[in-house]
């Protein structure tokens, strides 16, 4: 099973590393779209590139698959060289044995679903029979039994994810690659086929490489999130990880929502904690929260804290006195979502509907120690 | 049934790449194959036009030597300026004509609610698939001062002395060229007032803005690219058109550029380095305003065009609905049907002399230039017949392939070589067909290909490939890159990929393609005059060869014949096709 | 033929006879061919084909000249005789650009070209031909001041122009022309055609002859414009001018065009007028050369035998009603009343053909001043 080392990457008891990126350069022109990526995924596992679009992500996923050439890189797979820059090699896409989902599922109009699962396996050759066994199967796998002799036109844009997906895996590839296959999903089909999809990853347990720009989606599904930025890695680790412990401003802002404000260490009390001073046009406050890694005495850093984090009342209970002005409640449901302003800030909190706060009333905030967090700027 | 994780199975371990074999792959060698062919069909000609100019031909006519004499005559020759000057006023009065028609129709057709314009939409469209130089011989037997069935009519019925209409002068040949490019424009427009999100309008309509308003500050603002896009095109094809001025204009005083070219070529003042000059003249004014459409106009056609299907506003025009109608029924009336009429009329008639004699009517015209085993045939008109269908059929099949590689090299890949190809395909649109021709003539003559068929064909194919090229681009365009990755993923080499996914889903744009090129074939004259000899005359150089050496009533016969064939092509086309599937 | 006297004409007439008799029978061809006939016949049969280029014969001609040819000589069923007719100036350009590329698609040029067939023997473009036929027409040919170059360049036929005109147009029912004044004048006004003399060596020809001869040309054509005439070249749309009446009057057409005419609408003879001028009619011989490098060079050398011999010149002059300067040559009948008897009439040539090409530019930038 996973083991989560302090270092916060996942690594199987005895697996070696499966797929190795190392050193890739590409530039469009003058702009590095991906700037020095190097990483590992070991057997079986399922790692996420998640960022914003122009991060790089996809460039990448699309070096891995052989679709774009590196100007500078190795990429090797199961110990085999599938490109190396340096040494001059590059193995074609159709040679590498890989599976690829589309964003756009690229399911082929002109041929049924069972034709279009049908098509790798009646390219490498094998025999009526076995390419009939294995499409069946697969169908089934992804639920799609019932649709084999329908015209892709036919299905839903699910049932075309899946009918992507059961192509991807038909030949039994040694890598299977996403491009943001969700995206043009809405929202409900988009929570259920997470799901399903990471199901069948699990089942088949092909080596995975996602790429994706919604955070919730990467959580979900990933046994390892790489977060990236301007075509550099900023962050890499589990998904609790990630959320809990960001390593910066930018991860912090892009994985769920913070609150981040600027600040100085004023002191350090034990390995990890300290006392943070945040400034927000006129208030300032001296914070306890925990060290992120980095995040020496005296050197400015973010404070980031989750808004389930922070408790707004009506008195002031303990701790040090954050007070400020709600601005507005919003109204989600399950929660209300509350802007407090304090000094040139305004703080994101998460209510009960039962606290019943209103615009304009005066609350007092509480942050858990625990859970605050003081990153790098 | 075995488990999914047995059914991963074991591997085959994955054949490691050899070196830089890449480079050499199924792609780059068909694309470096395909830009050595385009550059070569396409350039070669013009380089040599451009070195020709420079050579100035001997009084013997045998030798030639180095010179400028030749631009010299460009400018202080006593014809050639004029030519210059016919061409121009020429070709703005089909612009302006064709414009105003096209727009006015295409307006009529996509936002009016003038009954039965779907069923009008083909017959607005005829004009573009006959033979303008049939054209202007129809209008020629219609409105001659003496011969014209309109000004005999007129005389015997209205009273009118002398004659109404006059056809055989540089107005007759803006008429009859204005005419036959309406199309042009209203493919142009039409498509793009019909693509239009009735959003944009609405939106202006909310503000306070009435009917007119918007369409002047809205409407018209967004459809003018494709207006000016029409516009150029139409000047652009009027400037290379040989057939009309040839008929209705040289005769008559009216000497344009390629009448001259024609006369200089292969005419009876031969001179041909002086036409490779005057060609390259008129190339240099054509290529400049291509260009200008291609690169400056067609990018502005804002995106009006979304993609989801709506229906477009149409303004209810009450009683002047039946007033539209009319007017589209007498360009119908007055572009297709009266001048098919009267050539069928005059072929019917040993000799013409105006008027229609009932008793002289006899359909052995066509029996002379149809049937070819009749002997008293007339050669030139039956040969062409023959070898238009062969060059029509070998052309457009030979072309749509090119297109396709080139349309996918441009497409599919990235670089500079896609670039290029760009580039050379819309060098022959800016170059017309007699411009081009002279080139191949030159380059060709002392290889074996000179006087067959093969010259033709190359001839056509280079001029005319980049229209096939585009019908497969429109759809190529739509078809998402990823269907073409998702196959290279799947295991499918370059060339299996083109195979069974690319082509299929490129055959509506590449049947498309195939049938206009096929008519274009058809009734292409430009480039068969410079190029044939006995054995390869074609269609339309059979229509020239009987108004040279025969008279009207065979002229017209042979016409006819063409005319029919190529409308039942169209009618083809539209069945197979569809609707949308003319692009300009 | 000449005429060798008594016995001896006995006896060539005998051998003639016998070895017609001989022929005839050994190949079932015509009786009277000359040796250097048969000496071709048999590499002619075996080429296959012949093309001849010119801008006069009529698809009609082909096929009877064809019909003729293969009958005369037996040259087989399978035997093609093309004629590709293209205008004046388009076959002496075709011509030049074979030449000079040195790849033929012609074998025979025939075409009223003096000065261009000069400059192509000059380069060595024309096969050299052993004639038996040729001195039968050598001596009025050089009394009509024409053009050849014998054994390189023959003058099988001739045209000349002459005034046409429709006596059933408005106004044309007394209209008569033997000069070139009554070309002229106010009554003709709108009436008139203006050839096209930059178009055409035939016409420029023409002018430099009557010009040569005395004649005002220039002043002639100010008053030819003032009929504010239509210009054109192409003698075929001209008379079809004259048969519609859009313009019934064509100073310069051809009898033959007018014959062809006749023969498709046999009521035009009652309106179609031809008449002469008798201030000069200009014959203008048509030049035939073979070309050297031609494909089929023994099958064209025997074509244009035949052109000379009297069987092809029937044929031609039945056909297109043209000229021939063979001795003692009588016009068949149904040709004959589109002909004029050209010793009743002023023939007009020009004394060096060759050199008149430099005065070319001239009378035509004289032409284009006046005209365009």
């Amino acid at each position: 099973m996973t083991v989560v080392n302090a270092a916060g990457t996942v690594a199987a008891a005895g697996a070696a590393p499966y797929l190795e990126v190392r050193g890739l350069v590409k530039t469009f022109g003058a702009d590095r779209a991906v700037d020095d990526i190097s990483f590992t995924v070991p057997k079986g596992k399922f790692l996420t590139l998640l960022g914003p679009s122009g991060c790089g992500k996809t460039t990448t996923l699309m070096s891995i698959a052989g679709l774009h050439r590196l100007d500078a890189g190795d990429i090797r797979v199961g110990g085999t060289v599938f490109t190396s820059v340096a040494d001059g090699l590059f193995l074609p896409p159709e040679k590498r044995d890989i599976g690829m989902v589309f964003q756009s599922y690229a399911i082929w109009p002109h041929m049924t679903v069972a034709e279009n699962v049908a098509y790798p396996l009646a390219i490498r050759k094998l025999d009526r029979a076995e390419i009939d066994a294995r499409v069946d199967e697969v169908l089934r796998l992804v639920g799609l039994a019932a649709m084999a002799g329908k015209l892709a036109t036919q299905l839903s844009g699910g049932q075309q994810q899946r009918a992507a997906l059961a192509r991807a895996i038909v030949f039994r590839p040694r890598l299977l690659l996403f491009d943001e296959p969700l995206s043009n999903l809405d929202l409900k089909l988009r929570e259920q086929m997470r799901v399903e999809l990471k199901r069948i990853q699990r089942e088949v347990g092909i080596t995975s490489v996602y790429v994706t720009h919604d955070q919730a989606e990467a959580l979900v599904m990933s046994d390892e999130i790489i977060v990236m930025s301007k075509g550099r890695i900023e962050q890499r680790g589990g998904p609790h990880d990630i959320y809990a412990r960001p390593l910066n401003r930018y991860v912090s802002n892009f994985i769920g929502v913070a609150n981040l404000l600027e600040g100085r260490v004023a002191r350090v009390t034990a390995p990890g904690r300290g006392e943070l001073e945040i400034r927000a046009g006129g208030e300032r406050i001296q914070l306890p929260c925990r060290l992120g890694e980095g995040v020496a005495e005296g050197a400015a850093a973010v404070l980031s804290v989750r808004p389930e984090n922070v408790q707004a009342a009506r008195e002031h209970r303990s701790g040090p006195r954050l007070e400020g002005e709600v601005i507005e409640t919003i109204f989600l449901g399950n929660c209300v979502d509350c802007r407090v302003r304090w000094g040139g800030f305004e703080w994101k909190v998460l209510a009960h509907p039962r606290a019943a706060l209103r615009p304009g009333e005066r609350v007092y905030l509480h942050l858990d120690p625990e859970h605050s967090l003081a990153v790098q700027p | 049934m075995s488990s999914p994780q047995a059914a991963l199975g074991t591997l085959a371990p994955a054949r490691a790449p050899s070196r830089w074999r890449s480079l050499v792959t199924q792609e780059s060698v068909a694309t470096l194959a395909a830009s050595l062919v385009v550059a070569a069909a396409v350039l070669l000609p013009l380089a040599t036009l451009i070195v020709s100019s420079f050579l100035v031909m001997d009084r013997s006519g045998f030798d030639a030597h180095w010179g400028l004499d030749n631009y010299r005559a460009l400018v202080f020759d006593r014809i050639i300026p004029k030519a210059f000057v016919n061409t121009l006023v020429i070709s703005t009065g089909a612009t302006v004509l064709a414009t105003v028609l096209g727009v006015s129709l295409a307006w009529i057709n996509a936002r009016t609610n003038c009954p039965w314009r779907e069923g009008l939409e083909p017959f607005n469209l005829i004009p573009f698939f006959l033979s303008p130089f049939v054209g202007a011989i129809a209008w020629h037997n219609l409105a001659a001062p003496k011969t014209g069935l309109l000004n005999a009519w007129a005389r015997d019925y209205l009273g009118v002395q002398g004659h109404l209409l006059n056809v055989d002068n540089i107005y007759g040949v803006i008429w009859v060229t204005g005419i036959f490019f309406t199309p042009l424009v209203y493919l142009f427009v039409v498509g793009s007032l019909r693509r239009m999100d009735p959003a944009l309008e609405d939106s202006a309509r909310t503000t306070g803005a009435g009917l007119l308003r918007t369409t002047l500050t809205v409407t018209l603002p967004l459809v003018l690219p494709g207006i000016l896009s029409g516009a150029i095109i139409v000047f652009v094809t009027s400037a290379g058109e040989f057939g009309v001025p040839f008929k209705l204009g040289a005769p008559y005083g009216w000497e344009t550029l390629t009448t001259q070219i024609f006369s200089k070529a292969v005419g009876d003042d031969a001179n041909h380095y002086l036409g490779a000059t005057m060609a390259m003249a008129l190339g240099a004014i054509t290529a400049v305003f291509v260009w200008i459409q291609q690169r400056v106009i067609a990018p502005r056609a804002f995106t009006t065009v979304t993609g989801k299907g709506f229906r477009p506003n149409v303004v209810d025009l009450g009683g002047w609905k039946w007033v539209a109608l009319g007017y589209n029924l007498v360009f119908i009336l007055v572009a297709v049907v009266l001048p098919i009429l009267c050539l069928f009329v005059v072929s019917l008639h040993p000799v013409w002399e105006g008027g229609i004699i009932p008793r002289d009517m006899s359909f052995r015209n066509y029996q002379k230039v149809l049937f070819f085993w009749s002997p008293d045939s007339i050669q030139a008109a039956t040969n062409g017949i023959f070898n238009s269908f062969i060059l029509a059929f070998a052309g457009a099949s030979i072309a749509m392939v090119l297109s396709l590689v080139v349309s996918y090299m441009i497409h599919r890949t990235k670089g500079f070589g896609s670039r290029l190809l760009d580039f050379l395909c819309v060098v022959p649109i800016g170059f017309p067909g007699i411009v081009l021709a002279m080139g191949v003539l030159v380059v060709y003559i002392k290889t074996p290909i000179y006087a067959t068929l093969w010259i033709l064909l190359l001839g056509y194919i280079t001029r005319f490939f980049p229209y096939g090229q585009r019908n497969v681009s429109a759809v190529m365009l739509a078809i998402s890159e990823e269907l073409d990755q998702s196959s290279r993923m799947a295991g499918a080499s370059w060339l299996t990929t083109l195979r069974r996914i690319t082509i299929p889903l490129l055959k509506p744009g590449i049947f498309a393609g195939w049938l206009l090129l096929f008519i274009i074939f058809l009734r292409e004259l430009s480039i068969s005059i410079i190029l044939y000899t006995t054995g390869t005359e074609t269609l339309s150089v059979g229509v020239y060869y009987l108004v040279n050496f025969e008279n009207e009533p065979l002229t017209a016969a042979l016409s006819i014949a063409q005319t029919v064939v190529l409308l039942a092509c169209v009618v083809l086309f539209r069945r197979i096709a569809g609707r949308e599937a003319l692009t300009a | 033929m000449s005429r060798p006297s008594g016995t001896r004409c006995f006896l060539v007439a005998g051998v003639a006879l016998a070895s017609a008799l001989f022929a005839s029978g050994a190949a079932g061809q015509a009786a009277d061919l000359t040796p250097q006939e048969r000496a071709l016949i048999a590499a002619a049969k075996k080429e296959g084909e012949v093309t001849i280029l010119n801008p006069l014969f009529s698809d009609e001609t082909g096929q009877r000249l064809s019909e003729g040819f293969v009958k005369r000589y037996g040259l087989g069923p399978d035997f093609k005789v093309n004629n590709l007719r293209k205008g004046t100036g388009q076959t002496v350009a075709q011509v030049r650009q074979e030449i000079k590329a040195g790849r033929f698609t012609v074998d025979i040029l025939l075409v009223s070209a003096p000065a261009f067939f000069d400059e192509a023997a000059k380069r060595d473009a024309f096969e050299k031909l052993d004639s038996a036929h040729w001195k039968n027409h050598e001596a009025l040919a050089r009394k009509a001041g024409q053009y050849f170059n014998y054994p390189y360049v023959v003058v099988p036929l001739a045209y000349t122009f002459q005034p046409v005109w429709n006596i059933s147009c408005p106004g044309m029912a007394n209209f008569k022309v033997d000069s070139y004044a009554d070309t002229i004048g106010p009554a003709l006004k709108g009436k008139t055609i203006a050839s096209d003399i930059t178009k055409s060596i035939t016409y420029t020809n023409t002018a430099l002859s009557l010009m040569e001869a005395g004649f005002d040309m220039k002043s002639f054509w100010g008053k030819l414009k003032a009929t504010e005439p239509i210009v054109e070249f192409r003698t075929e749309p001209k008379m079809q001018m004259v048969v519609s009446c859009e313009r019934p009057f064509d100073m310069w057409n051809l009898s033959g065009r007018v014959y062809q005419n006749v023969l498709k609408k046999p009521e035009l003879a009652n309106v179609l007028r031809v008449g002469y001028y008798k201030e000069g009619q200009v014959m203008l011989g048509n030049q035939a050369g073979v070309l050297k490098g031609a494909p089929h060079p023994n099958a064209g050398r025997l074509l244009v035998e035949f052109l000379l011999s009297k069987e092809g010149t029937d044929i031609v002059v039945e056909t297109e009603a043209t000229y021939s300067f063979m001795q003692g040559y009588t016009p068949p009948a149904k040709a004959k009343p589109y002909l004029l008897d050209l010793s009743q009439h002023k023939l007009l040539g020009l004394k060096d053909w060759v050199a008149a090409d430099d005065r070319v530019k001239s009378v035509r930038d004289d032409w284009i001043t006046t005209f365009k």
